[in-house]
């Protein structure tokens, strides 16, 4: 049994390949010719047209000559416009879309650069089920559609074909072309709420904050700086000096951590990556250095924002 | 799809945009239709306005089928009636008012756009002047300009826009006058199809579906009643009535009698048409004479929705459609819904029924009992200076009790005045010996009875009398203004007889016109010199009406057989109509698809486009979508000379200099910079 919306991406998927093998590629970057439009009377359109036929029929029974100019020359709009329509998508460059990675749950923003080169384009909308973005696009001038996609799973998100409509100038026709791209958005585990504290030299979680726990005086203290982490605060000399006082450890002086898949004390791909997720987050925030351990993949020690989306990516990608 | 635009608000300017046409619409109801409709319609659409302006609340929804009702109740109760052509134009508009009053949505928008054009077609029903045309124009531009910028905005759902905040980033980009001037542009490209269309496109010969003169409610120009008042309610009147083209000789302005309705009937007050009089003459009875004092002209009637047609008397060539009645009108088949033109004979010589009939003779002497006692003694005496004589056809008597009376006009202190005092139950006793002043119709009115009290048969004659001619047109114009009334006497033998009292009184009125009796203008407004302005411009309402108004099946039938064309079969008429409907789609298309896109307004554009032409012609070959660098690089590689190879790079950074980044440089020397360029790549390549 197969629902609605199934079925309707699935004859919709059937229609676009049909369309791209008999009139040519739909994937961006793509210059929009007359085999990729198409144009139909919007149902306004229709209404209208009914409307003016009426005007013209009462118009030749009275022999109304003003009655008959006004509607012949609105006939005649009515079907020079369907030319200014088609004329309005006809040639417009699409571009792959730009996107940037997202955490999911977030999210994807697709940002599809259309340019033209001769004339104005105007009121350009993207539809995917519904009116997404709309822009008039100037000659010379970079703009770019908008589609924002909710993220649910980490991985690669797809565009999705889409729609680039128009109903420019007046709403009588509905002109579109579908536009088949293999754009996709990276999008990263979602970081869990309340990580864990992070892994000092490689020992697993559980066991290092109760170790950490009791030996406050093995380690130096100093008073509480503002950008401690919570995790390094010494509670009980804190209380009895009435005042926060943090502990001052040898490997956060070294900077030595390993993010390690295997000491995770959880079960779950999924919540082992969101965690690796926010470690990741909470290391460069503090700017440790750093590295990080997946079966089968590995992340040399190192920090900055490069070594953190390359961490990212591989989580993002983990087992796919 | 259609559940998304349903619910997309409107921004206030495409709200403003949409009211603003929306009000100019209704405007010309203001010449069409009763003030409390017109008052009605205009507070619905200023609610709307204030709703906007102040952020109302929209009107509740109880109220909104209250607000129909009273709309209905003001239509029935300032027309009497719910059906007829005016009644449904204004229904129209009280329609598109109430919708106004909810307009929330792209739907509701489209729906108001659409029925104001229906609108401003109907006001064609009513008003058909040039100005009236140019009116109409305007109102569908507007309305078309607001379907624009119902197409320009967006605006993201409320839904949508709480989830994506990001959306409401873009301020909708809606385009003031340039938009209307591209709107306008657009109805230029369609305007040779409009004409072509409107020229060959096949007229209805007869009429799918005929007017019911119950629908009709002529409410200006000449009435079949006249009591006190009604001409001289037209007097104040200046819309033209009708055109007269003479084609044989213009008789003078006092012998220019337009005959209308014929009244006979006197209920003490009001004078009304005879069912009787409504007779047609039978075809033996009338006159097939036509002598050298015989006039031929065409009038151009403007329409009036009545069904008499205006002719000097007295007719003896009618037009086809009309017949003559027992009152020598003549009188067209179909109520004059349209200008209409038609030519016509005349013979002024022509004696109209030499003898009466005693039904007529009874009814043209008829008077209502119990009036004017004092009248009636003075004719009494009138009549023992010149009694009846025996036989019959000896009037020389009643002739000179005729003349007694128009002197009695004459010689006593009768005035010709605009604002007579009102009369009472004996109103000719009154007007004889009391007020006597008043307007032509008194002095028809009054002169008619008094000759029935006399005995002598009498009537009263409605039409216009005299008109302005055009000497550049050569054409005479008569307007409601010229409206009078006059009388008619029967004397055996002699038929009936024109007696004009008012000349008596006013005999400038009838030898200059009725704008030179009263030396005070009628109203405020009132100017001479505007007086000749309009009646100078009138020429081209005339032009207008003899090549665009006229125009029918006749009309096309016409040029069908100027070209040679008149015999042809059904299927190669058919052809000649739809060949140039054809050519002139196919002409409008290829000119928007292929020049229009390759003729760009901007010079550098333009300038740039020749350079990659050329260079094309020279052999070099690109495709559609390299942009300036690829260009470049593509030229650079069949180039041997290094200077050619920078131009060819110098003007792919220019390009990409003056389109896309924000250095400036002058459109004169990106030309001049192109242009040397291509020479150099030119000569290199040999």
């Amino acid at each position: 049994m197969i629902t609605a919306k199934q079925f309707r991406q699935k004859s919709q998927a059937r229609f676009l390949d049909y369309i791209s093998r008999r009139r040519g590629p739909l994937k961006p970057p793509l210059q929009l010719g007359y085999r990729q439009i198409f144009i139909i009377p919007s149902r306004f359109g229709a209404g209208f047209a009914v409307l003016l036929l009426v005007m013209t029929v009462a118009g030749l029974n009275y022999n109304n000559n003003l009655a008959l100019i006004l509607s012949y020359l609105l006939l005649a709009i009515f079907l020079s416009v369907s030319n200014l329509g088609y004329r309005n998508l006809r040639g417009l460059n699409i571009s792959p879309a730009i996107s940037k990675p997202v955490f999911a749950g977030n999210f994807a923003e697709f940002n599809i650069p259309v340019s033209s080169h001769q004339g104005q384009r105007f009121a350009l909308e993207c539809w995917q089920e519904e009116c997404c973005d709309q822009l008039t696009a100037k000659p010379g001038r970079p703009a770019s559609l908008l589609i924002r996609k909710k993220t649910e799973k980490r991985g690669r998100l797809s565009l999705g074909p889409w729609k680039l409509q128009s109903a420019w100038p007046f709403g009588f026709y509905r002109v579109w072309s579908w536009i088949v791209p293999d754009d996709t958005c990276l999008v990263y585990p979602a970081p869990v709420e309340n990580p864990p504290p992070l892994p000092w030299s490689g020992s697993s979680v559980g066991l290092s904050s109760l170790a950490q726990a009791g030996d406050d005086e093995l380690h130096g203290l100093r008073d509480y700086q503002a950008g401690d982490p919570l995790n390094r605060i010494a509670w009980r000399s804190s209380a009895r000096a009435d005042r926060l006082i943090t502990r001052e450890s040898e490997q956060q002086q070294s900077g030595e951590i390993i993010l390690d898949w295997d000491y995770l004390p959880v079960a779950g791909t999924e919540l082992r990556l969101s965690i690796l997720c926010a470690w990741v987050l909470e290391a460069e925030k503090q700017k440790l250095n750093w590295s990080m351990r997946l079966p089968g993949e590995s992340l040399t020690k190192g920090s900055g924002r490069g070594h953190q989306q390359r961490a990212l990516s591989l989580l993002a990608l983990y087992d796919e | 799809m259609n559940k998304a635009i349903k619910s997309l608000p409107l921004s206030s300017k495409a709200v403003l945009w949409l009211l603003g046409s929306l009000l100019i619409a209704s405007l010309p109801g203001w010449l069409i239709f009763p003030s409390a409709i017109m008052l009605f319609s205009l507070a619905m659409i200023a609610w709307r306005f204030l709703n906007l302006y102040y952020n109302w609340r929209p009107l509740p929804n109880w109220l909104k089928p209250l607000l129909v009702i009273i709309a209905m109740a003001t239509l029935y109760l300032t027309y009497g009636q719910l059906y007829g052509r005016r009644i449904a134009a204004a229904m129209l508009l009280l329609m598109m008012s109430l919708k106004a009053v909810e307009l929330h949505n792209r739907r509701d928008a489209r729906v108001l756009a659409s029925l104001g054009v229906f609108l401003a077609t109907t006001y064609f029903l009513f008003l058909q002047n040039p100005t009236m045309l140019v009116y109409g124009l305007t109102i569908v531009v507007l309305l078309l300009q607001s379907l624009n910028v119902l197409q320009l905005e967006f605006i993201p759902t409320t839904a949508t826009a709480d989830q994506r905040p990001s959306l409401l980033r873009q301020v909708p980009e809606i385009p003031g006058i340039s938009g209307l001037i591209s709107s306008l542009r657009i109805i230029l490209y369609a305007l040779p199809l409009g004409i072509v269309l409107f020229i060959v496109f096949p007229r209805l010969a007869t009429p799918l579906w005929g007017v019911p003169e119950a629908a009709l409610d002529g409410k200006s120009g000449l009435s079949d009643e006249m009591s006190p008042g009604s001409i001289q309610n037209l007097f104040m009147d200046d819309s033209p009535a009708f055109r007269v083209e003479f084609l044989t000789r213009r008789p003078p302005n006092s012998e220019l009698y337009w005959r209308g309705p014929v009244l006979w009937n006197f209920d003490g007050r009001r004078w009304s048409t005879l069912y009787r009089g409504y007779r047609i003459i039978p075809p033996e009875q009338l006159p097939a004479v036509t002598t050298e004092q015989s006039i031929r002209y065409r009038v151009q009637l403007e329409p009036s929705e009545r069904r008499w047609l205006y002719a000097l008397d007295y007719v003896v060539e009618k037009p086809a459609d009309s017949r003559l009645t027992r009152g020598y009108q003549l009188y067209a088949k179909q109520p004059v819904t349209n200008p209409r033109t038609y030519s016509i004979t005349s013979e002024p010589a022509f004696i109209d029924i030499p003898e009466l009939s005693g039904a007529y003779r009874k009814m043209a002497l008829d008077l209502p009992a119990g009036y004017n006692p004092e009248a009636s003694d003075w004719v009494r005496q009138l009549r023992l200076q010149y009694p009846v004589q025996q036989p019959s056809y000896n009037t020389e008597n009643d002739i000179l009790l005729i003349k007694s009376v128009l002197e009695y006009f004459n010689q006593e202190e009768f005035y010709y005045s605009l604002n007579p005092p009102l009369l009472g139950h004996h109103s000719v006793d009154e007007f004889l010996f009391d007020t006597r002043s008043g307007f032509c119709e008194h002095y028809a009115s009054t002169f008619t009875v008094l000759m029935r009290m006399a005995g002598i048969p009498a009537r009263v004659v409605t039409g216009y009398q005299g008109g302005y001619y055009n000497q550049a047109g050569e054409y005479l114009l008569v307007r409601q203004s010229d409206a009078h009334a006059w009388a008619e006497v029967w004397l055996d033998g002699k038929g009936w007889l024109r007696v004009d009292p008012t000349s008596q009184v006013a005999p400038e009125r009838i030898l200059s016109g009725a704008m030179d009796v009263f030396s005070n203008p009628r109203n405020w407004h009132d100017f001479t010199w505007l007086r000749e302005l309009r009646n100078n411009l009138d020429l081209i309402q005339h032009f207008w009406n003899n090549w665009v108004m006229d125009f029918s099946a006749y009309s096309q039938s016409q040029i069908l057989k100027n070209l040679g064309l008149g015999k042809l079969g059904k299927r190669w008429i058919a052809l000649i109509i739809l060949l140039p409907i054809f050519l002139t789609i196919a002409a409008t298309t290829l000119f928007l698809l292929k020049y229009r896109s390759i003729r760009s307004r901007n010079p550098a554009v333009r300038a740039y486009r020749s350079y990659l032409k050329q260079l094309e012609k020279a052999g070099f070959k690109f495709s559609i979508s390299d942009d300036a660098s690829t260009v470049a690089h593509k030229v650079s590689e069949k180039l041997n000379n290094k200077q050619s190879i920078a131009a060819a790079w110098l003007v792919a950074e220019s390009v990409n200099k003056y389109f896309y980044s924000k250095q400036a440089i002058s459109i004169k020397a990106f030309e001049t910079l192109v242009k040397g360029s291509l020479s150099k790549i030119l000569r290199d390549k040999g």
